[in-house]
């Protein structure tokens, strides 16, 4: 087993980590199943083994990201593990998230990760610009001394999905 | 005899062949051509010898059109080719249907016209002939300083789409035309139809005269009511009237039907190629074919003079008398042809006493003068003297009348000037009777003429080239036939007479249907018989330059001409002397330019304050944007204004930007029926006044409202001035804040330069404004002192530049302005933004959706001045005298090498054609290009040379104000060489346009070399630099281009991009791109090269600022972000971002904005190909 990802889908990103330049990587082999899911095919077996190498070559290729975004977990979890770790030794301004579809992550996590959102995509509550979604984007925020699910300092920062930046329109009277 | 053939070689005259293809033509259309028609037609042609085949086809098609229109249309057609007579006839049908006045345009496609009108499609229709004119005159330049070889070369060039000359359409640099002061026009004065010379015309027009150029003395008045005869014999308005210093020698052009015209050297005649237009400089313009008009003269008939209506005062004396000064005078005259050669006489051979305001009239001939006593003696009831006029010397007889109102009849009245080579004709003599005008040439000939005995011409000699003119104007008139008019020095057996006057000269033939002008004792005694009228005079036509000469430098008439005039008329043309000539287009538009110029020098016209610096800001912005094709960059504009804030409101202004600076009615009445005082409006606002009445009165105030507020409004309003103190700009009852005041500058200036200017055929000014950092501030103004000896304060100037942004982001959310295009300049060095505060608020501004340029560079040396020109600033030296248009800097020419087109001629010419040849050896590859490119960039500089030559003529001849009046030096502007096609070059090569090192190595190879041969090619009049160009409307151009001649050109797109990326890869990623436009490819580029990043969705701050100091650390340096802003069809709702459903009233159409290239624009007034590029280009979108 290990951990794969989708070449032709990682891309640098905007929107799934706020205030960040992220490269968005799809990671294969998904365990979740939610219901209405936008990516069924990253249930299946596909795309290409993830190695610490072909992590190094991402970032150097993408350099100018300052975070790099697992989006799943896949089906190997210490080969998962290693490669976030391998990230965080490495990468010193790169900071390190996961998009995880479960409700609860391993207490690593919290020393790996600068971001971890959880919780699975529900239709009914819809997507994280949604303010009903149940989902949770929780940020290791240096200057924060607060305390969240996550742990201290982990601040849980979903409301960012919300609050759109300040973009000036015509008034509407 | 021989003609002419239009390759310039030379045939005998066949008149069979001539024959049958008037026959063919015939035939073609099913007609039958008898032979008398044909030889009426053949023997009634105006042939000469060397005359161009051209002209016969023109005559013999000007007779077919009078007897079988359809012949002469299939005549045409032999000699038209089909896609000329398309070009055009179908333009004007084209623009009519064009979708909108871009797509019309086939000249200059990236006209940011909104809306097309008629005024858009006549503004395009000369383009034309300007695209000839200025390739001819390069053309013609780089003959003379390097050979005809490389002149039809650069033309083989351009033609064969290697290269491409940018702004052919538009004069980039005007060049004003001039006429010698002594041409006459006719024209329509207050109703009043008028003869006379341009010096004379100038007098007499009332209006103030202007002085417009102070160091080279140019005046100018702005006449309302003067109409001037143009084509066609109609009037056309003349809005400005000119006289400058002349610096040019003169030359008279004279053409085959006797004609002449006295202009500068560098005049651009108009010619006529094949009926097409085109302009010539004068000194070049023998040969050519210049257009007659009609001189179709409608004397209006006057017959009395009233005497009341001309003299200052009189005393009645009886029915038919005045009294004035001390004579008795008939009231009313008779304007007849005795009057007439009264003055004809005097214009020949009189003279005035000014000092006893009398006249004298000189004659040999006794008898002659008694006669023209009896005349007098007729027409004003008395009579003058005649005696000797030196018995011992002279043979001669004087006149003298010495009657002081015949005097001013005759200066004031008729404006018969003093001295022989001022006389002319009365200006006005077509206002009176044809009769009137008989006597007046009668007069001429008695006095000043001589008749060939036994001929049947007359010739007239004058030392008023004015005079003659208008004599030559009526003769026509009278059915006589000019000769070549002569000018000559005169010749004297008697030393004493010898002087350097300059003598005007014409011989009028009669014909056996002239008028007979008995009038005149010559002309009855010698003129028995009459020339048969071969050729009746035609009215309008062609006809050909037959001389081009220098008036002799020696000769009185350049001393006549110390001062030159010019016309500006709406039409751009006008007649003089029968031709019809160009007016000038640009000087029009200069004074406001000086006025504000010497202001910031310190002279009178100088803007004192912020409201008349606003005003003349505007207008010089017109003033400069009319004589220059490209963009109008004015980096100082926040540093003048901010002096001007200070002065008005002091030096800490900004820190009272909230403090009232207008107190309005109601305002007023609150305040002193409370005696509360704030200079505060949040204070204001949350206020109690105490009583309902007063508190009202402030609610009414606050809200902008004439009306009371209701509860709803007044909490929404009080809640909005809490969360954001600023939300009160203005005030309902006129009451401004020093803020508000400001915006309302902004508003004024904004809105000026985004409206069409006519002189710019309805475009809009292409205006850009710079924003600076500190540390970039700094440098650039550091030295700089005001004038008045101040010198510019960052604090408040930062102050004007954050409001105006602000402000500038939020009125584009009620209307998309599209000028000025911004530039944000910062200082990156060691990594990091010196002034992070500005990072900032540039992020800032990002992410509350402002679109502007980001240019970062790392010393203040270089100044984005363009949408994306960087120029080097050699010296750090400012000119005190503007600081408006700012460093002096930019390209004065640009030629653009279509790269997609030579790589293929490369690989076809050196490497067998293989595409693989890169891959194969890449160091030999691009070695071997090198050589190739080569001989071609060597003949870029000499076309740029030849080029530059032209502009410093021009320069020197004071012709280009702009730069004479130190906006701009010539030597400190760059030769452009631009890159278009090097994608598609890279990709023909089987390359992927990504950040890879085969690509970086093949741009940086050519570029590289071309910036090292630049260096190699510099002078000290020549700087080149290389610039990846916008290509707005070339990009199109050229892949069309290629595609047509066989090139490969990629496939689905219309377009070559203008960027190192591809615009519709959907697959690069924003880093990338900065990454492209990075160091190693922008360092060769001097001149710059553009990163437009696309984005689907604006970003957040933080994220603006990541991608700030990423383009900072990869030495991206300049570069912006496209958002496609909305705009609802239904309700017209502005959102910065894209959207489709409208928040306001749920409409679902929109209009979207974006950059075409550098500057925001309506997509749907985009050219029909850059729609479709647009349609192309992919908005980075996040994954789903």
């Amino acid at each position: 087993m290990s951990v794969k990802y989708i070449p032709e889908d990682t891309t640098v990103v905007f929107s799934e980590i706020p205030d960040e330049i992220t490269l968005a990587v799809n990671i294969s082999n998904c365990q979740n199943n939610c219901k209405g899911c936008h990516s069924p095919y990253l249930k299946e077996d596909r795309g290409c083994i993830l190695t610490c190498d072909v992590i190094d070559g991402l970032i150097e290729r993408n350099r100018g990201i300052t975070c790099f975004c697992f989006m799943g977990e896949g089906n190997d979890a210490d080969g998962f593990r290693k490669l976030a770790e391998h990230i965080s030794e490495k990468w010193e301004n790169v900071k390190i998230g996961v998009y995880s579809g479960r409700e609860n992550v391993e207490k690593w996590y919290s020393e790996v990760f600068d971001y971890v959102k959880i919780g699975p995509y529900m239709p009914e509550y819809g997507p994280l610009d949604n303010p009903e979604t149940n989902q949770r984007l929780f940020y290791k925020n240096p200057i924060y001394s607060g305390v969240s699910e996550m742990g201290k300092g982990w601040e849980d920062v979903t409301y960012k999905f919300w609050s759109k930046p300040k973009i000036l329109s015509g008034e509407i009277v | 005899m021989e003609v002419r053939k239009t390759n310039g070689e030379f045939e005998p005259y066949d008149k069979e062949k001539l024959k049958r293809t008037i026959c063919a033509a015939y035939s073609s259309v099913g007609d039958e051509c008898n032979d008398v028609l044909l030889d009426t037609v053949i023997n009634n042609l105006y042939l000469y010898d060397k005359i161009s085949t051209a002209e016969i086809r023109r005559q013999v098609e000007e007779w077919l059109m009078s007897v079988n229109k359809k012949a002469a249309k299939e005549y045409i057609r032999f000699y038209v080719s089909d896609d000329e007579l398309k070009k055009r006839g179908d333009f004007i049908t084209d623009y009519i249907r064009a979708t909108n006045a871009s797509t019309g345009s086939s000249y200059d496609a990236n006209a940011n016209v909104a809306n097309k009108n008629i005024a858009t499609l006549n503004a395009e229709i000369p383009k034309f002939g300007n695209i000839k004119f200025n390739r001819r005159n390069t053309a013609a330049r780089i003959k003379k300083l390097y050979s005809n070889k490389l002149s039809k070369q650069y033309i083989a060039d351009l033609e064969n789409h290697i290269l491409y000359k940018h702004d052919e359409s538009s004069f980039g640099v005007n060049s004003p035309y001039t006429y010698s002061s002594k041409e006459i026009v006719e024209v329509l004065y207050n109703g009043k139809n008028l003869l006379l010379p341009l010096d004379l015309l100038y007098d007499i027009v009332d209006e103030d005269e202007k002085l417009v150029n102070n160091e080279k003395v140019v005046y100018q008045k702005e006449p309302w009511h003067l109409y001037v005869k143009d084509r066609d014999d109609e009037f056309t308005r003349v809005t400005k009237l000119t006289r400058k210093k002349r610096h040019r020698p003169l030359l008279r052009i004279k053409t085959s039907f006797g004609e002449d015209v006295v202009v500068t050297d560098n005049h651009p005649m108009i010619q006529y190629i094949d009926n097409i237009e085109n302009t010539i400089e004068a000194k070049d313009s023998l040969g050519i074919n210049q257009y007659r008009v009609g001189t179709k003269i409608n004397f209006k008939g006057c017959n009395t003079i009233d005497f009341k209506k001309i003299l200052p005062t009189w005393v009645d004396v009886e029915d038919k008398f005045i009294k004035y000064q001390q004579s008795v005078i008939r009231r009313e005259i008779k304007v007849d042809r005795n009057l007439g050669y009264v003055i004809g006489f005097f214009v020949g051979d009189g003279n005035y006493n000014n000092t006893s305001k009398s006249l004298g009239f000189t004659q040999a001939d006794k008898e002659i003068l008694k006669d023209l006593n009896n005349k007098i003696y007729d027409i004003f009831g008395i009579a003058g003297k005649i005696k000797k006029e030196n018995e011992k010397t002279s043979e001669k007889y004087v006149l003298r009348l010495a009657n002081q109102y015949v005097y001013e009849l005759f200066r004031g009245y008729f404006k018969i000037q003093d001295k022989a080579w001022n006389k002319t004709l009365p200006y006005n003599i077509l206002e009176f009777n044809e009769e009137f005008a008989k006597g007046c040439l009668e007069g001429l000939i008695d006095s000043d003429g001589s008749i060939k005995p036994n001929d049947s011409s007359i010739s007239i000699r004058l030392s008023s080239r004015a005079c003659v003119l208008q004599a030559t104007y009526l003769f026509r008139h009278f059915g006589y036939s000019i000769g070549n008019t002569k000018q000559s020095l005169p010749f004297s057996n008697n030393e004493s007479y010898k002087t350097n006057y300059t003598i005007w000269g014409i011989t009028a033939t009669k014909r056996v249907d002239s008028t007979v002008l008995d009038g005149s004792f010559k002309y009855r005694d010698n003129i028995t018989t009459a020339k048969e009228s071969f050729l009746k005079y035609k009215p309008v036509g062609y006809c050909k330059i037959t001389s081009v000469d220098e008036i002799e430098p020696e000769s009185s008439f350049y001393d006549l001409n110390e001062y030159i005039y010019d016309i500006t008329t709406e039409t751009h043309t006008f007649t003089s002397n029968n031709i019809l000539v160009h007016n000038c287009v640009a000087i029009q538009s200069y004074p406001f330019l000086t006025d504000g110029l010497k202001g910031l020098g310190g002279l009178s016209a100088a803007p004192e304050n912020i409201d008349s610096y606003c005003g003349m800001f505007v207008n010089l912005i017109f003033a400069v944007s009319s004589q220059f094709a490209g963009a109008v960059a004015c980096a100082g504009f926040f540093n003048m204004m901010d002096a001007f804030a200070r002065k008005e409101w002091g030096d800490d202004y900004n820190k009272y930007a909230n403090s009232f600076y207008k107190i309005g009615h109601k305002l007023r009445k609150l305040l002193n029926a409370s005696h509360y005082w704030t200079s505060n409006v949040e204070e204001l606002a949350s206020h109690d006044f105490g009583s309902d009445e007063l508190n009202k009165l402030r609610d009414e105030i606050v809200f902008e409202s004439e009306r009371p507020l209701t509860e709803d409004e007044l909490a929404e309003y009080l809640e909005k001035v809490r969360k954001d103190p600023k939300y009160t700009l203005k005030l309902g009852d006129g009451t401004r804040t020093i803020r508000g005041q400001i915006h309302q500058y902004f508003q004024q200036v904004v809105y000026g330069i985004n409206q069409p200017a006519a002189a710019r055929g309805f475009q809009s000014a292409f205006v850009n404004f710079g924003y600076f950092d500190k540390p970039y501030f700094e440098g650039m103004y550091g030295e700089f002192v005001f004038p008045d000896g101040r010198k510019p304060q960052w604090d408040t100037v930062s102050f004007l530049q954050k409001e105006f942004m602000k402000w500038f982001n939020k009125e584009r959310t009620r209307c998309v302005l599209t000028f000025p295009v911004e530039t944000m300049s910062m200082l990156y060095v060691d990594g990091k933004y010196v002034d992070e505060e500005y990072a900032d608020f540039t992020a800032e501004m990002l992410a509350e959706g402002h679109s502007f340029f980001i240019y970062t560079s790392d010393s203040p040396d270089t100044l984005s001045s363009c949408c994306r020109l960087s120029n080097k600033i050699q010296e750090n030296t400012f000119t005190f005298t503007n600081g408006l248009t700012g460093e002096q800097t930019g390209s004065k020419s640009v030629i653009t090498l279509n790269f997609s087109r030579i790589m293929q001629n490369y690989v076809n010419e050196k490497c067998d054609g293989n595409r693989d040849a890169f891959k194969n050896d890449k160091e030999k590859f691009m070695e071997g290009f090198k050589e190739y490119l080569n001989p071609i960039l060597e003949r870029v500089y000499k076309y740029h040379t030849a080029y530059n030559s032209i502009l410093w003529e021009l320069y020197e001849a004071n012709m280009l104000p702009v730069y004479s009046a130190g906006f701009i030096h010539l030597n400190k502007q760059y030769l452009t060489l631009g890159i278009n096609g090097m994608n598609e070059a890279w990709m023909f090569l089987g390359g992927e346009c990504t950040y890879n090192k085969d690509y970086l190595y093949f741009t940086t190879q050519i570029t590289g070399y071309m910036k090292e041969q630049n260096a190699l090619h510099r002078t000290r009049k020549e700087m080149f630099n290389t610039e990846f160009v916008p290509a707005e409307n070339l990009g199109i151009k050229n892949y069309k281009w290629d595609k047509k001649d066989g090139y490969w050109v990629p496939e689905g797109r219309n377009c070559y991009t203008s960027y190192f990326f591809l615009p519709d890869d959907t697959n690069i990623s924003v880093l990338d791109k900065m990454k492209l436009h990075g160091r190693e490819n922008v360092s060769s580029l001097d001149g710059g090269s553009a990163n437009h990043i696309q984005l689907d969705h604006h970003l957040t701050f933080e994220q603006y600022r990541k991608l700030l100091d990423f383009a900072g650390e990869v030495g991206c340096n300049y570069w912006t972000v496209n958002v496609k802003n909305s705009e609802c069809k239904s309700c017209g709702y502005i959102s910065k971002e894209t959207i489709d459903k409208c928040p306001k009233c749920g409409g679902t159409e929109f209009d979207y904005w974006t950059r075409i290239i550098g500057y925001l624009r309506r997509v749907s007034d985009f050219n029909e190909g850059r729609q479709i590029e647009e349609g192309k280009r992919y908005y980075s979108k996040d994954i789903e």
